[in-house]
């Protein structure tokens, strides 16, 4: 009896221990268990027409999902459309809405456990103020009626789907990490939106700036920041004239000089964040109706980003991307208009020094006078673990940041954010769904806010436009590109600019409009934006390839998406060649050297220059500021690489070109080469000797991760051309997120592909069934339907029930 | 054998309506009933459901092209989907074993035969 009694303790034991999670490792007898585990997300064959009923439905909604598993919804009213939408999203992207809302909100403690980056990437965001601005938008949603009917309809259909889930039905992830799926609310899908301008309007370099100024002078800054490369055309065009009287704010007499700050921001900008779009007229197309083009650069994950879906109901016909977990869709087109956005880099986050009164942190000084804060208690719970809970103070700039803290002089900046205004950009979306003109897209734009975007338009009705839009604070000239002074009301910010006054073109003479992250509008333009955008090449390749050409096809714009020529290499290789000293070159250093005099500047796959020069360029970056920036002990603000192309080529004694740790002074030549042979060293010692594996295409390193950064999800080295200044801007996994082509005939036809699919399952072969079309630049047709198609890989009925 | 067939199809059966620890169940009475040595006991127990998961797991491994298997052997760094199914065949095994082993000892066999 005894030995029975072991024998069934230890059973015991091995099921309990079975059952449970150790550290990232899942409950394995659950995780395996081929009836309800991970075997039971396997998609073993195309799943089946099925008809349910669902509470909540008004009237019966057809999904038709074609031979991509693009899901065509058909519904009576767009109640139905928007639950529909919801549960059809929900139904293949769950896990994704899950993870990247539990961010937003801060809360990924919750789920990961005790994990010290986490935490603290937990804690910034909450610092960051993102939950307490998803509460400010929500209320301000729930004023505007037709908005917040569109919200709570889509959220009731993401419910609606977890309703119908028992555990072996959760994605993968969930049983992964063994949580359930969370309700769904408005509030998720406002994080969500909270998150998107995280990535497209989370980048400042105040702190750098004010250190580059103290560091390096204000001739510098303004050399490199405050200068136009030569070849560089801002987004509107020339020929437009800004007819109205500017009102800009005073600017204070001399500028506010901060304390030194270590760091003030956590989240660096992302680089890989940009985008190109463009649209011809009709008069340079060979069919005579406008096209559109676009392809927003982002961040390349598992599931992608994107999911296509057709919104079909008496009202609205449309066609585009959805971001999962908001309604409707950020990028495509109705039968009447199209639309496509790049990311604006104005300077619409700042930071203010302050002031406060004692260690309370109780008032701050601000227009000669001491003001109360308000504070907020933010509690962060983790798994596993005891919750901590952080105060976060707001004045009226926003919420307060310490740098340094625990030091003998802390300092405290308030940040002031256009993703904190209680704005509805979620409408937007919605009326540029519904669009009809040029009219309607105009005031369609009115509440966007946040995350300043070029919206490029085209309509059935021949015009084509370039917005640049969003909420535009009105500055001095500079004002916010340092770190402002947190005590004086010149620093604040001083109302909007006014809609009409945005920099915008419509049908102008040149015949097309095009934007890829560039300056908005030239100095003629009266308000200050910001100092600095995204380098010149993309956006002038663009307008070189469109200027030139007529009879225009749909076919050339595809090929225009997949252009990988650089002209960044045009610009400065040739240079440095000639600077090259062959005389201290190995010689197979030598003899890699004919390659490089041959290369025609396309970053292609199957060649060995562009890695080559990709490393080279920027060792020699490397070999030209590391000494400066390393002895200024405080992050500095690295020039652009046009302006640094520029300047190298003009001015060949510029002082960032000797190597301070050295006796003697180095010239270009010098380190060109000792850049040449670094580089080789480098590939040798990477890709060994000169051969097919020193192609771009590995070089590029493009790994699509999965979106929860779990191994073995993703996609590993998708082999591919491109890069940072091609307008295909594939490289490092980030890259064209989505490629658009829309032809806007009397029948508006469309072309597009994503690296991914439908499905967010990482056992349906739908998964990354796009990645080879996308990667060899195929786009797919899209199926626009006008009526509810005869055929269809498979369709979802959903009927209303009690 | 019969044994082990008996409990593959209860396992299986249990399988459908409980947890995944509803596989011991099985092993547990079947075990008692058949009262077999205390190896043997954890052999075939061992054996049935070693058989149920690793012949559940294979099938869709082939159904699904392995598609999931394989993320799942990269995810778990082992190298070869077929690793995935024999370690979920062993798990499985392993709770029938010790479930079926428990059972005959409580039958008062506790020696060997």
């Amino acid at each position: 009896m005894v030995r029975a009694a072991i024998s069934l303790l230890a059973l015991t034991a091995v099921i309990i221990i079975f059952n449970t999670r150790f550290g990232s490792i899942p409950p394995v007898g659950k995780f395996f268990d081929p009836d309800s585990g991970f075997w039971a997300n396997a998609e073993t064959s195309v799943p089946e027409s099925s008809e349910l009923q669902l509470e909540g439905l008004k009237d019966k909604v057809s999904i038709y999902f074609d031979e991509r598993r693009v899901p065509h919804i058909f519904a009576e009213n767009e109640h139905d459309l928007f639950f529909a939408q919801g549960y059809i999203t929900a139904m293949h992207r769950l896990f994704q809405m899950e993870i990247q809302t539990y961010d937003a909100a801060g809360r990924l403690s919750e789920i990961i456990g005790e994990n010290s980056f986490i935490q603290r990437r937990d804690r910034t965001t909450r610092r960051w103020g993102m939950p307490w601005a998803a509460e400010r938008k929500i209320e301000a949603y729930k004023q505007d009626s037709t908005v917040w009917a569109v919200l709570t309809a889509y959220s009731d259909g993401v419910n609606a789907y977890i309703n119908s889930l028992d555990g072996e039905d959760f994605p993968i992830e969930y049983k992964i990490l063994d949580i359930a799926p969370e309700e769904w609310s408005p509030l998720r899908s406002v994080h969500l939106e909270m998150n998107m301008y995280r990535t497209l309007a989370g980048g400042s370099s105040d702190d750098r700036t004010s250190n580059t100024i103290a560091y390096f002078g204000e001739e510098f800054v303004e050399k490199f920041f405050g200068t136009d490369p030569a070849l560089l055309e801002a987004i509107i065009p020339p020929s437009r004239t800004w007819d109205f009287e500017a009102d800009i704010p005073p600017k204070p007499d001399s500028l506010f000089v901060p304390k030194t700050a270590e760091r003030i921001q956590f989240f660096d900008p992302k680089a890989g964040v940009g985008s190109n779009n463009w649209v011809v007229h009709g008069s340079k197309t060979q069919n005579g109706y406008p096209i559109l083009a676009g392809d927003p650069h982002l961040s390349l994950s598992l599931p992608s980003i994107w999911m296509e879906i057709q919104l079909h109901a008496p009202g609205i016909n449309a066609y585009g991307v959805s971001f999962q977990g908001l309604p409707g869709y950020l990028i495509g087109f109705n039968e009447y208009i199209a639309y496509t956005e790049t990311n604006v880099a104005l300077d619409i986050m700042d930071w203010y020094e302050l002031q406060f009164k004692d260690e309370n942190l109780d008032e701050y000084w601000h227009d000669n006078q001491w003001k109360p804060v308000t504070k907020r208690i933010e509690k962060i719970a983790i798994r596993g673990a005891e919750a901590i809970t952080d105060t976060i103070v707001y004045t009226h700039h926003g919420p307060v940041t310490i740098t340094n803290p625990g030091s003998e002089e802390p300092v405290y900046h308030a940040m002031r954010w256009i993703a904190h205004e209680p704005d509805i950009g979620i409408k937007t979306f919605y009326l540029l769904s519904k669009a009809k003109n040029y009219e309607e897209f105009v005031e369609a734009l009115r509440p966007f806010g946040a995350g300043a975007q070029s919206f490029a338009f085209a309509s059935t009705e021949g015009d084509i436009a370039m917005w640049v839009s969003g909420k535009f604070p009105k500055k001095w000239k500079y004002q916010g590109r340092t770190v402002s002074d947190g005590t004086d009301p010149a620093y604040d910010w001083q109302g909007w600019i006014p809609h009409e006054h945005k920099p915008f073109v419509k049908n102008p003479d040149r015949g097309f409009v095009s934007s890829a992250n560039q300056e908005p509008a030239d100095d003629s333009y009266p308000y200050y934006l910001a100092d600095n955008f995204a380098p010149y090449e993309r956006g002038r390749r663009i307008n070189d390839l469109l200027r030139e050409r007529n009879d225009i096809t749909v076919e050339d714009m595809m090929n225009m998406q997949m252009d990988n020529y650089s002209l960044h290499a045009e610009s400065i290789l040739p240079e440095m060649l000639d600077w090259l000293v062959i005389d201290s070159l190995s010689l197979q250093e030598v003899e890699f050297t004919t390659q490089m005099h041959d290369w025609d500047y396309e970053m292609n796959a199957d060649l060995k220059q562009p890695g080559f020069f990709y490393y080279w360029w920027r060792t020699l970056t490397d070999l030209l500021y590391d000494d400066e920036f390393d002895a200024a002990e405080v992050r500095l603000r690295e020039p652009y690489r046009d302006r640094v192309v520029e300047v190298l080529k003009a001015e060949p004694e510029f002082f960032l070109i000797d190597d301070i740790t050295t006796e003697r002074r180095e010239t270009i030549q010098d380190l060109v080469t000792e850049a040449y042979s670094r580089t080789y060293a480098r590939m040798m010692q990477f890709n060994g000797p000169v051969s097919d594996t020193w192609n771009w295409g590995w070089v590029i390193n493009n790994d699509i991760n999965h979106v929860g950064q779990i191994p073995g999800l993703g996609a590993e080295d998708v082999y591919s051309g491109g890069s940072f200044e091609a307008i295909n801007a594939t490289r490092f996994g980030y890259g064209p997120s989505w490629r658009m082509i829309v032809e806007l005939g009397p029948e508006v036809k469309a072309w597009g592909v994503y690296p991914g699919g439908t499905s967010g399952n990482p056992g349906s072969p739908n998964y990354d069934e796009y990645i080879e079309n996308w990667r060899t630049g195929q786009h797919y047709e899209l199926n626009f339907y006008k009526e509810p198609p005869a055929e269809s890989l498979f369709t979802i009925t959903l009927k209303g029930g009690q | 054998m019969v044994l082990a067939i008996l409990i593959l199809i209860g396992a299986w059966v249990m399988n459908l309506f409980f947890p995944w620890w509803g596989i011991a169940i099985p092993g547990l009475i079947l075990g008692y009933q058949f009262n077999k040595s205390t190896m043997g006991s954890l052999g075939w127990g061992f054996l049935g459901v070693f058989l149920l998961w690793g012949g559940q797991a294979f099938w869709i491994h082939i159904a699904n092209d392995g598609i999931l298997s394989t993320r799942i052997a990269n995810m778990l760094g082992v190298g070869s989907p077929w690793i995935v199914i024999l370690i979920t065949a062993v798990l499985g095994g392993v709770v029938s074993g010790l479930a079926t082993m428990t059972g005959s000892l409580f039958n008062g066999k506790g020696h060997n035969s």
